[in-house]
């Protein structure tokens, strides 16, 4: 939405499972672009469906989840109409993917070299054995694994969680991908080392030009790192804009209260403002806004009638039909 | 795995490499001694319970003077620990007397027969990993669909068919009522026929349900997806990494089972009338031949033991992850 031609450009992404009459909608008319180089940050709570949204770009479903509607445009092309093939070649080609834990998503009887070797070689036939080996050194020496040499012929469980991470990112930008989607990469890590998993990331962009869709729960990750965010709650963005807009003027009664919620230092010892009730189960979606029983804001419309995401300011959007009163709840 | 917690730097090649290898050859020569001596006390005493060798030998007409005399020549007369240093220092030289039917050297009749059982334990075990992992893995990648869902259920039968009913039933339509193949003895392949598909009927049976449960375990991990993500085929996920980490569990199964095959042999070896080392042991174990029946077990014991440690070295040659613990 910033730039005219994004990258990526997700519009009315539908994402269902169960049976086709009744069907569970995971992901409910998702909108979302990510510009050439941007860092996108995918926020909210487990269950939103900002995972499932961005594994649909890599058409990587989990069984029995299927695409009901909408397009995913990569660079002019609809994903969600690829062949396999032409999708094998996006997957560690032209969309590298980063994982939370990755200490489950490295080949535990693989040596971690050899994760950059297969990636290379599946997109390049003709790149030697060899020739990829010393490619895959070149890559970790580049996330700053020390003596990669040596390190890349080692093996998973003789990686620290961190140095993991870095492995995983440097698989993920072995072929020098135009966008990585990094789902929760920082969760499983400490926190010292979450800086420096960050600070991978946002050199892969600088260096390489590598847009990053970051999907976290973290709003502290995302201010740090994030040029854009966009907030899901029920399969749905209700939010998107600039990181320092969003943070500082929230138009979404959701995002206000997700932001309300962070603990402060100020306010030590106080009770944190949650947001009352859960969030909606896929098969139980209340009609309307999807968060109008949470909302404290609600009015008749919000029951009836589904908000669309609507410009609100420069490039910032929600999808609300109660506008934010001045100076709201931060 | 416990290096988890631990990071950096954790060398797998340093110094001590050539140390571990000479100290896990020293455990295995120790577990080979403790497992064979354990073996052999346990069966010297419950063959002394079983019944009187000498009344056997004299025959069924001795006086009881004739079978006293048999007891002495026997050594039968001594007190029991006695008997038992005996025989343990006998086997040390790996002396177990001669047959008390035949007079043959007892070792020398086991080893003879050995070959055939070893043979046929062999075969089973190639037939049944070749034709077990590529239906199991069959399975798995199908499983939702009615091809794996067949697989798992026939598998799941013909394991439950015990191995004495299934090889009468062989031995009655393929052998008696179509007369294709030689019901009894050895020496030709078409006699290895019936006995090897009786034995990896159910071999086969267990490799196909272990295959497909660690081949779906590794399709549900996240380093299979994350394959996907690299750009691999559907195809290269589940036989490069998938069946590849599946392979651990099966080689632990696939070690036990050539030994449980080397020593169950009894049972199919007897049905079809096959010279190998489980039919003579039956044979003995009737006959009271108390230095065979040693002699075969000790056989069986090294041999146990050797295998488990050649799939131990197999299994640390799949995963790194052991290469550490030992």
């Amino acid at each position: 939405m910033t730039s005219p031609d994004p990258l990526l450009e997700i519009t009315g992404l539908r994402l269902e499972a169960g049976a086709a009459d009744a069907p569970a909608r995971l992901v409910d008319g998702v909108d979302l672009a990510v510009a050439p180089g941007e860092v996108v940050g995918l926020v909210g709570e487990s269950g939103s469906g900002k995972s499932l949204t961005m594994r649909s770009v890599l058409g990587l479903l989990p069984s029995g989840v299927r695409a009901s509607g909408g397009r995913v445009g990569w660079d002019g092309e609809d994903l969600l109409a690829a062949s396999e093939p032409r999708l094998r070649e996006v997957r560690g080609g032209e969309i590298g993917m980063v994982y939370q834990d990755p200490s489950q998503a490295l080949d535990p009887l693989m040596r971690v070299g050899d994760h950059i070797v297969e990636t290379l070689r599946l997109h390049d036939p003709r790149l030697s054995r060899r020739a990829a080996r010393e490619r895959a050194v070149e890559a970790l020496a580049a996330v700053g694994v020390p003596d990669p040499a040596r390190r890349s012929r080692q093996y998973p469980h003789e990686f620290s969680g961190g140095m993991k991470q870095r492995a995983m990112i440097a698989v993920a930008l072995a072929n020098r991908p135009r966008l990585v989607i990094a789902d929760e990469p920082t969760t499983a890590l400490d926190v010292t080392i979450q800086a420096q998993v960050l600070d991978l990331l946002r050199t892969a962009r600088d260096e390489l030009g590598t847009a990053v869709v970051l999907i976290t729960h973290d709003l502290g990750l995302v201010a740090e790192i994030a040029d854009r965010v966009a907030v899901m709650y029920a399969g749905s963005v209700v939010e998107v804009g600039p990181v320092g807009e969003l943070f500082s003027d929230p138009q979404h009664p959701y995002t206000r209260g997700l932001l309300a919620s962070r603990p402060h230092l100020a306010a030590r010892g106080a009770a944190l403002p949650a947001i009352a009730g859960q969030p909606p189960l896929p098969t139980g979606r209340p009609p309307g806004c999807a968060f109008h029983p949470r909302c404290p804001l609600a009015g008749d419309l919000c029951v009836t009638d589904a908000p669309l995401l609507e410009l609100r300011g420069p490039d910032h959007r929600t999808a609300c039909h109660v506008p934010a009163p001045e100076g709201a709840l931060r | 795995m416990s290096d988890l917690a631990t990071p950096e730097a954790v060398g797998t090649r340093g110094p001590t490499a050539a140390g571990g290898v000479l100290r896990s050859a020293l455990v295995w020569v120790l577990r080979l001694l403790v497992v064979t001596l354990g073996i052999l006390t346990i069966l010297f005493f419950l063959l002394r319970l079983s019944g009187d060798p000498a009344a056997v030998v004299a025959g069924a007409g001795a006086t009881d003077a004739q079978v006293e005399q048999v007891r002495v020549s026997l050594g039968l007369d001594q007190p029991l620990l006695t008997q038992y240093a005996q025989f343990l220092a006998d086997t040390a030289r790996l002396d177990f007397g001669s047959s008390l039917l035949t007079d043959q050297p007892a070792l020398g009749m086991v080893l003879d027969r050995m070959p055939a059982t070893l043979l046929l334990a062999a075969i089973t075990i190639v037939v049944s990993t070749l034709i077990g992992v590529p239906l199991g893995v069959l399975a798995a990648a199908r499983h939702r669909r009615t091809t794996g869902r067949l697989l798992s259920l026939l598998a799941a039968l013909l394991q439950a068919v015990p191995s004495f009913l299934l090889g009468i039933l062989l031995l009655l339509v393929l052998g008696l009522h179509l007369g294709w193949l030689p019901t009894y003895g050895s020496g030709t392949p078409v006699h290895l026929v019936l006995p090897v598909a009786t034995l990896a009927a159910i071999t086969i049976a267990r490799i196909v349900r272990l295959t497909r449960s660690g081949v779906l375990q590794a399709l549900g991990q996240e380093f299979t997806g994350a394959a996907l993500a690299r750009g691999a085929t559907r195809r290269r996920v589940l036989w490069n990494h998938a069946l590849r980490n599946a392979l651990v569990p099966l080689t632990a199964f696939v070690t036990i089972e050539v030994a449980h095959l080397i020593s169950g042999a009894v049972i199919v070896e007897s049905l079809f009338a096959y010279d190998g080392v489980g039919r003579q042991l039956v044979d003995s174990i009737f006959r009271r031949d108390y230095p065979v029946v040693q002699a075969t077990v000790f056989v069986i014991a090294v041999l146990v033991v050797l295998i488990s440690a050649a799939g131990d070295l197999l299994l640390h040659r799949l995963d790194p992850r052991m290469r550490r613990e030992a």
